[in-house]
């Protein structure tokens, strides 16, 4: 029994893809010999036709590319909206311009030939393929496309006439054929071909072009993410170029290839390579960057400065010691100190008992300083000393000049870590910068469509030791919605820039003018930015349509009072420029205070009190002088400085 | 005169002007008995012209007989028709020997049947038994006869116009594939329009019965037949009614989806032949003397529908061979250069 079964009905599928079609040959290209007036004649008459099919063919073709042009840049534009293309506007202007270019090469190829022209005649003007019979029968049948005299009597296009074979017959329905084409041609419209509008390419591109034009002229929000690795990419190749003048520099100076500076130098150059071949790669070269650093750190001696000063001040005694001369070598160098040394050795002959005894007491006298200025020199000295106290001369001029020897070594080491501590200084900046390069393109990405109100922001005094960063200070905004972020950064002269939350890096050398400005950023719901180093009270802003009141002590001069005239002490007490004053910012003391405020704005006023001002400073000298290594003389200065400035005493 | 004529009679040769004008007379002298069906008229005239046969297939009452008979009156041919039933038998249509006293000897003698006209109408042919339709197989094909190893010719031009019917299908036996590829058209008899039905009651009602004359001979139809197999045919022309054969056939590439899955098999060569013979004739017919693709077209219905074989799943859902023909007239479009 057959089974049955139902089936669902089937979907009609589109017809089957039809191929190339068979396209007649021209004749002209195909035979030799003359060719039948009649075929000439059709010849000629395909060719207006056929420069009309090429021109619809290209204007086809036309469609079909504009509307691919169109929907590449729509894609192009949309995932440049999803994924930072930074080459998008570049590829943006290529696709037009290879648009043109397949179109061009479209319309070479378009060209139809002539037997294509023949059948699209057959088929706009409906000759029942006549045209392309004609060309193709001519071609099938070579013998009856040239020119054939008909026989005499005979009418070779009239198959009735007697005694006709059938290869006659067949070039006489040839010939006719050809006869009935030519005057079937002569009759066609001459305006066959228009150009066509496209409407599934026009379609398709007018359709793109509304969806490009809000894609295209709406902000991109990748742009913020592109200027970010540029800028990322910029820092990456300046730091580069910084760090290879770091690294030849370190080069110079090291002695040997064990030389620390040399190992450093070529950990830089790798370094400064992957910089310039990797610079978009933000996290792997802070990585780089800083294990160096604190690799490098891990090997500097912390007390390298309070060496150089003892050796400062051994150099100086001893140079006093060997010459007598109270005033000799006042800046403590220890190469006049080892001349010094080296000429008294070479005295120590000539010297009585008791003078031997004085500079081995004076020499005794400068124990303490060379205990901190280095373990040889300490011993040598100690030797010196006391073969001077014996009476023996031979073995205190040979620990003289060991002392004199130590004193060289000492200095390059110092020199030898004072290079390597700047350059951890200087990988610490390049890393700073270029960690900021990151942030700030975070920020910019952030704070976009955002606005800000530049404040003013508070000027303080030069402190005269170290230069000091400072935040300026934020303030209220006219009611506007914000986050302040930023970085003040004070110079000695006291000019700070504030944005909001303050977080500030100092760095400067004060000259203690105490004349401010300040730009600050303030934006929105309040926020409050951190207290400049002179900034006793941060506002607090009530309602958010008020106006702000002034910065707190804006451009104040420095004047003081009369009996505190001396307060700001002279730069060149600080010592020499360029000695190590940088001092890393911290934070600000207010942090981002958020509320919502009505009411009309209080400025509450400024007034500060000289103990408290005097209380701030000593403070942070003092806290100042905790952080780094700051010579004992000098910090003796610091704090009878301040004992002179104490209101109490 | 655009025909020559020789002292036997015979026409020699005719001028492909004069072929239109020829078939243009008969179809007018048929049109006066045959109401509308102008199609039915012209495709049952191109098989004739073609030196083929045509199966026709409609309901009673369409005048098909009607059509043979008008067709070989106005064309002037001897005219048999041959109703087939289950208990025909072979010799019924070819004839037979007989045994006949011939001066006192008794001898057998061939009995031409009524397969010898020029016009045979085998009418019901799906009735008769397949053994008596493929008596009719050698006649068709070779225009002769062998009965007892005797070879008798059939007489110039031998047309079979074969008519079924579509309704009563009980004790019918279909026709053989064979059988069926003989037949240039398979042309299907349509009910006439309103209009054409109340002139057929006009005409076939009243006092005078209408009477149709000679247009033409045998001989000249001769002549026709040989000027239409001498039209030339482009190439592209042929390759194009090739494609179309090809697409019949479910294992070649350009074969539509339907063909695909509810044919069995498609035509053979005869069907590419049926083609071009038939496009010959109707660029003639139109007063070109090339066969165009639009010709080709124009006949590929009644050309291939009788020569794809459908499969069993086509049966069972119901497609029909013109819908087959028409998915492939889709899928296999005319050249095209833009």
């Amino acid at each position: 029994m057959a089974r049955f079964r139902i089936r669902a009905p089937r979907r009609r599928t589109r017809p089957a893809v039809t191929e190339t079609p068979f396209v007649p040959v021209d004749p002209r290209t195909a035979l030799a010999g003359p060719l039948d007036p009649d075929l000439l004649a059709i010849r000629r008459l395909l060719q207006p036709h056929r420069l009309r099919l090429w021109l619809r063919r290209v204007v086809r073709r036309t469609w079909f590319v504009l509307a691919a042009v169109v929907l590449a840049e729509l894609v192009l534009w949309s995932l440049a909206r999803v994924f930072p293309l930074e080459l998008a506007p570049t590829i943006a202007a290529t696709i037009p311009v290879l648009g043109l270019m397949a179109l061009l090469l479209l319309a070479v190829l378009s060209r139809p030939t002539l037997g294509e022209t023949a059948i699209a005649v057959d088929r706009e003007a409906g000759l029942g393929d006549r045209a392309a019979s004609a060309l193709a029968l001519a071609v099938a049948f070579p013998d009856a496309a040239g020119i054939e005299p008909a026989p005499a009597g005979v009418d070779e296009t009239t198959p009735n006439a007697s005694a006709m074979d059938a290869d006659e017959e067949r070039r006489a329905f040839v010939r006719r054929q050809r006869r009935d084409t030519l005057g079937v041609l002569r009759t066609a419209p001459s305006n066959l071909f228009r150009p066509r509008l496209s409407r599934r390419p026009a379609g398709a591109a007018l359709v793109a072009l509304l969806l490009l034009a809000p894609v295209v002229l709406l902000p991109n929000p990748q742009d913020a993410a592109i200027a970010q690795a540029k800028q990322v990419r910029e820092e990456a190749k300046a730091q580069a170029e910084r760090l290879e003048k770091l690294a030849e520099d370190l080069e110079k100076k090291g002695a040997s290839a064990e030389d620390p500076r040399t190992r450093l130098a070529k950990e830089l150059r790798d370094l400064v390579k992957q910089l310039r071949e990797h610079p978009d790669q933000l996290q792997a070269n802070l990585a780089k960057l800083g294990s160096i650093e604190a690799a490098l750190r891990a090997q500097l001696d912390p007390a390298n400065e309070q060496r150089a000063a003892a050796l400062s001040a051994l150099s100086r005694g001893l140079s006093r010691a060997s010459t007598g001369n109270a005033n000799a070598n006042p800046d403590g160098d220890p190469k006049q100190a080892a001349e010094d040394i080296h000429k008294t050795a070479d005295k120590v002959d000539e010297m009585t008992p008791d003078e031997q005894k004085e500079l081995a007491r004076r020499l005794t006298e400068l124990e303490g300083a060379a205990s901190q200025a280095g373990g040889a020199a300490s011993q040598a000295l100690r030797d010196a000393a006391q073969s001077l106290a014996q009476g023996d001369t031979t073995n205190a001029q040979a620990a003289l000049d060991k002392l004199a020897d130590a004193l060289g070594n000492a200095t390059d080491q110092i020199a030898t870590n004072r290079d390597l501590t700047s350059a951890a200084n200087q990988l610490q900046d390049a890393g700073d910068q270029l960690a900021d390069a990151g942030q700030q393109g975070q920020q910019g990405q952030q704070g976009q469509g955002q606005q800000g109100q530049g404040q003013q922001g508070q000027g303080q005094q030069g402190q005269g030791q170290q230069g000091q960063g400072q935040q300026g200070q934020g303030q209220q905004g006219q009611g506007q919605q914000g986050q302040g972020q930023g970085q003040g950064q004070g110079q000695g002269q006291g000019q700070g820039q504030g944005q909001g939350q303050g977080q500030g890096q100092g760095q400067g050398q004060g000259q203690g003018q105490g004349q401010g400005q300040g730009q600050g950023q303030g934006q929105g719901q309040g926020s409050i930015g951190g207290g400049g180093s002179n900034a006793s009270y941060l506002g607090s802003g009530f309602g958010g349509t008020a106006n702000v009141g002034g910065p707190v002590n804006p451009n104040r001069p420095s004047e003081l009072g009369g009996d505190l005239g001396n307060i700001f002490a002279p730069f060149d007490r600080l010592g020499r420029p360029g000695d190590p004053s940088y001092i890393s910012g911290t934070g600000g003391d207010g942090q981002t205070t958020q509320g919502n405020q009505q009411g009309a704005g209080v400025d509450p006023g400024s007034y500060v009190g000289y103990q408290q001002v005097f209380a701030d400073f000593y403070n942070y000298a003092l806290t100042s002088l905790d952080r780094g290594y700051v010579p004992l003389s000098v910090r003796d200065f610091v704090k009878d400085y301040f004992s002179s400035l104490d209101p109490n005493q | 005169m655009d025909t020559t004529t020789t002292a036997e009679g015979a026409v020699q040769h005719l001028a492909p002007e004069a072929f239109a004008e020829r078939a243009a007379a008969i179809e007018r002298e048929v049109g006066k008995v045959i109401v509308g069906q102008r199609e039915l008229v012209r495709q049952t005239l191109t098989g004739l012209l073609a030196n083929s046969h045509v199966l026709l297939e409609g309901v009673p009452g369409l005048g098909k007989t009607m059509l043979v008979r008008t067709i070989a009156e106005v064309i002037d041919c001897t005219f048999n028709r041959v109703q087939f039933t289950p208990d025909l038998m072979p010799a019924d249509i070819t004839g037979t020997n007989i045994l006949v006293e011939e001066e006192g000897r008794r001898i057998f003698r061939f009995q031409p049947g009524p397969i010898f006209a020029n016009a045979v109408l085998a009418d019901e042919i799906n009735r008769a038994t397949p053994k008596t339709q493929s008596s009719l197989l050698e006649a068709m094909q070779e225009h002769q006869v062998t009965v007892a190893r005797n070879r008798y010719p059939l007489e110039a031009p031998f047309f079979v116009l074969a008519t079924q019917n579509p309704l009563e299908m009980e004790g019918t036996y279909p026709l053989p594939e064979a059988q069926l590829d003989r037949f240039l058209f398979k042309v299907m008899v349509p009910f006439p329009s309103e209009e054409d039905l109340a002139m057929i009651i006009e005409r076939t009602t009243g006092a005078d019965a209408p009477t149709v004359g000679h247009v033409t001979n045998a001989a000249e139809i001769v002549e026709m037949q040989r000027l239409a197999r001498a039209v030339p045919i482009a190439p592209h022309i042929t390759a194009y009614a090739v494609s179309l054969l090809a697409a019949t056939h479910p294992d070649q590439g350009r074969a539509p989806e339907l063909v695909r899955e509810y044919v069995r098999y498609g035509g053979s060569p005869r069907g590419a032949q049926a083609l071009v013979a038939a496009g010959k004739i109707y660029a003639l017919l139109d007063g070109r003397f090339n066969v165009s693709i639009d010709d080709i077209r124009a006949v590929a219905l009644p050309a291939l529908r009788h020569r794809v074989i459908l499969n069993f799943e086509g049966e069972a859902e119901g497609i029909t061979p013109e819908a087959i023909v028409r998915s492939i007239l889709d899928a296999v479009t005319p050249p095209s250069v833009e």
